[in-house]
């Protein structure tokens, strides 16, 4: 992989930093990847060559490219944090996964003696990044160097995130308008960033477990010119850490020696990032949990993610006040069928059985826990743990698969018989 | 616990930066925690509450203190790390251990730094991991750029001069200080010593390696803040081998604050990267002092664990006999035989030398790490149960209610009275 030609530019409204990523080892188009942002905040963004590379190189290593070449000058720091998160992602994800090599040619950069730049903080709506928010409003005195001053809300990552979807752009701003009233209560500059980075590769999972975080950081090295460290709220709670595509091992790996990502929010659980956000009226009322996008409303009521989001409201006291969702009654028929998609979403749901007992609410803790215990099961039956998991080993290692090949032919022969 | 009277002095040829720290909730005597520097480093030291808060949080949380009280402003960014630290420290080794809360002055933010200028610094010991992190440091960042190291520090009261009541080892320290001395004005760096009894809040070994060494460095990084911005340490394990231990990259930079940054570097490089590295590197090679024995005459003991994986590292990429830190320039299978794979690190440390030690045709090594290295599974295997004996003790727990381990433990005990009868 290639990446040339950086250059700044005016589209429209907007100030534009972009430059050409041309694949190499694989057969996939050029692309023009760019970030941009409206003009009164143009002085944010830079042509800085760690924005593409950081953007470009795990999708280099997902398509099995064997180097990134930038004509730029790259951060030692930067280059060694990106070999080790490579590293890291193979550990975790395996074959055929190979670390790519990053060439540059252009020396080395040494940064400024530091100016007055700031620290600013991703934000989506969600609670995790609004509960970060809150936290650092709270317990920062404003003169601390990691006080958050502005807020990053990006399109093109949850919303406009697909190459041939939609790109949602009523929608983005109607998360902007409702992020102005928090922007402006926490004292921090509401910063909208425009990009096509996740178009490198939009699957689903790659983006989950392997590049969010990633990508996140792109767009803060693009806006490194006024900004010398950039929080990404954590997802999960330190008890249930596990591989995924932002995590506190990987996010700082994407730092260069003029800018600092960090993971912020590890010390809370999702039920005390509800109390903190539940005791902010306008961060309450602006919450936005919801993936569906609905058109109307910020939040569809009926997700896994809104209703979840909604009982640690609950839990927390706070539901009766939130207008961000379009109903406050939740049964346990509503949470029954509910997936659930990893450990730690379990482990969330779990984490409200306790304060909904002590709120009379038995009847959704009961539903929680018997949703709990299916997807045990499941869990167990996936990972070969339970008694059917035990027979399929035993059948494995002794009898070459000898009871799943005679499983698989009586199961053929009752299908045809009963078709036939 | 409670830090109070935080004071810097100068006792001698040395400036001392000391409070005393007092426990409530258990029964262990007050202690005076000092960190002392010559005086050409004086002006690094400063009355800085973040090197004892870090320092006492851990011991503080092993001992069942429920609070850290001290009456000076702390860093808010600190207190969510060690916040943070202390989840990990829980998770990885028991609910037993309950995250102590940190009871501190008024809000607010203080600079231990006057200037906004960057000084990177790390902790040298002279073994392969601070050595490595020196020599990587070299060559990937030119000298003006701020994240090249500019000084190392060098610790007494860690590794050598541990143990409360025990030898201070002195002499030990002063002949690897002067060795490293060597290395640094090679590197073009200052070293500077730090003499301190933080590990004699709690200076129990397996606490030391599993939960503390990584917030006692960190303490000692805190307490020279006035003179640097950055302060390196050096990792143990690579990113792929990660496991809970005292000094961690989910641990190390939780120990940071406003205006110091605790990196924990060379998670990049394996254990044989790094050896390549100062194989590369002759006056690195010729003052490594990776032995924990502090033997009197010698940089290096040769027969311990430690010494026996170096020495067969640096075998395996044909530089020990160029290398004069140790007593022998060979491995005899004997030597080798000596040694026990004690836990996950060490067996994939040696797995990696199969390769380079077969090219080499040292197949009398290869095989006692083949034969270890088995050794090592069929214990963890043990162990966590997943033999054919732990599948019995799991039947017998889960449908018997332990009786075959009750009757095992009864007939056992019938046999051993009847031999001793």
């Amino acid at each position: 992989m290639r990446i040339e030609d950086l250059s700044t530019d005016e589209v429209g409204s907007r100030y534009r930093v972009a430059a050409t990523v041309t694949w190499e080892d694989c057969d996939r188009a050029p692309q023009r990847v760019f970030f941009e942002t409206e003009q009164e905040h143009a002085p944010y963004l830079s042509c800085n060559p760690h924005a593409f590379l950081v953007a470009s190189i795990l999708p280099a290593m997902r398509y099995g490219e064997r180097r990134v070449a930038v004509d730029a000058p790259v951060c030692p720091e930067l280059r060694i944090g990106l070999e080790t998160a490579m590293r890291l992602l193979c550990s975790w994800y395996g074959a055929p996964r190979q670390p790519v090599t990053i060439e540059s040619h252009a020396g080395i950069p040494v940064p400024p003696h530091e100016t007055q730049r700031r620290a600013g903080v991703f934000l989506s709506g969600g609670l995790d990044s609004l509960a970060v928010l809150w936290s650092n409003r709270q317990e920062y005195p404003l003169d601390h160097p990691n006080a958050f001053q502005v807020g990053i809300l990006v399109h093109g990552f949850d919303m406009g995130a697909f190459q041939s979807g939609a790109p949602e752009l009523a929608k983005f701003e109607q998360a902007m308008r409702a992020l102005q009233p928090i922007a402006a209560d926490a004292h921090v500059l509401l910063l909208p960033v425009y990009t096509n980075v996740r178009h490198l590769a939009d699957e689903v999972d790659f983006w989950m477990h392997e590049f969010h975080a990633a990508a996140l950081s792109s767009v803060a090295h693009a806006c490194s010119s006024r900004l010398h460290a950039v929080g990404i709220s954590s997802t999960s709670s330190v008890e249930h850490l596990h591989p995924w595509g932002s995590h506190p091992l990987l996010d700082p790996l994407y730092s260069s020696a003029d800018l600092r990502i960090k993971h912020e929010g590890l010390h809370l659980s999702r039920l005390e990032k509800a109390r903190l956000v539940g005791e902010w009226e306008v961060g309450l009322q602006a919450l936005r949990v919801c993936w569906t996008n609905p058109a109307e409303e910020l939040n569809c009521g009926a997700c896994e993610k809104c209703l979840r989001t909604m009982v640690e409201l609950m839990a927390a006291g706070k539901l009766d006040q939130a207008r961000a969702f379009p109903t406050k009654e939740i049964t346990a028929e509503s949470i029954l069928p509910l997936p659930v998609a990893a450990p730690y979403i379990d482990a969330q749901w779990l984490e409200l059985v306790g304060p909904l007992r002590e709120l009379g609410r038995a009847d959704l803790a009961a539903a929680i826990e018997e949703r709990s215990a299916r997807y045990r099961r499941h869990l167990a039956w996936e990972e070969e743990r339970d008694w059917k998991g035990a027979v399929k080993r035993l059948d494995r290692r002794f009898l070459r698969g000898g009871i799943y090949r005679f499983y698989k032919t009586a199961r053929q022969v009752l299908l045809k018989r009963r078709s036939g | 616990m409670r830090i109070e009277d935080i004071q810097v002095e100068t006792v001698g040829a040395a400036a001392r930066l000391s409070a005393s720290v007092t426990w409530e909730d258990c029964d262990r005597a007050p202690q005076r925690v000092f960190f002392e520097t010559d005086q050409e480093h004086a002006p690094y030291l400063s009355c800085n509450p973040h090197a004892f808060l870090v320092a006492s949080i851990l011991p503080a949380m092993r001992h069942g203190e429920r609070r850290v009280a001290l009456d000076a402003p702390i860093c808010p960014e600190l207190r969510e790390g060690l916040e943070t630290a202390m989840l990990f420290i829980r998770a990885w080794h028991g609910p037993n251990r309950e995250p102590v809360r940190i009871e501190a002055g008024a809000q607010g933010y203080v600079r231990f730094r006057d200037t906004t200028a960057r000084h990177t610094a790390l902790f040298m010991s002279g073994g392969i991991d601070s050595m490595a992190s020196l020599c990587a440091n070299r060559r990937n960042y030119p000298p003006d750029h701020p994240g090249s190291i500019k000084s190392g520090i060098f610790v007494h009261g860690f590794d050598i001069g541990a143990i409360q009541g025990g030898d201070s080892e002195l002499d030990a320290f002063e002949r690897a200080r002067t060795l490293l001395s060597t290395v640094a004005r090679e590197a073009g760096i200052s070293l500077v010593p730090l003499y301190t009894n933080v590990r004699h809040l709690d200076d129990d070994i397996p606490f030391w390696m599993h939960e503390f060494h990584g917030a006692a460095l960190a303490a000692a990084a805190h307490a020279l803040a006035h003179g640097f911005s950055d302060v390196l340490i050096a990792s143990t394990f690579d990113a792929p081998n990660l496991e809970p231990w005292g000094s961690h990259p989910l641990l190390d930079p939780f120990y940071g604050s406003g205006d110091l940054r605790i990196r924990h570097d060379g998670l990049r490089y394996s254990r044989l990267d790094k050896v390549r590295m100062i194989s590369e590197w002759d006056i690195a090679l010729q003052n490594l002092r990776v032995c924990t024995e502090n033997p009197s005459d010698a940089l290096n003991c040769g027969s311990c664990e430690k010494c026996v994986r170096t020495m067969t590292e640096l075998l395996a990429l044909g530089k020990l006999s160029g290398c004069q830190a140790f007593p022998t320039n060979d491995v005899s299978r004997e030597l080798l035989e000596s040694i026990q794979i004690t836990n996950g690190l060490q067996d994939c440390i040696y797995q990696e030398l199969v390769e380079p030690l077969s090219s080499q045709s040292r197949m009398d090594l290869v095989e006692v790490i083949d034969a270890k290295s088995a050794q090592y599974h069929r214990q963890l295997a043990w162990e966590e149960e997943r033999d054919w004996k732990g599948a019995v003790k799991r039947l017998d727990r889960r449908f018997l209610r332990g009786g075959i381990y009750r009757s095992y433990e009864a007939a056992r005990r019938v046999l051993l009275r009847r031999r001793s009868g």
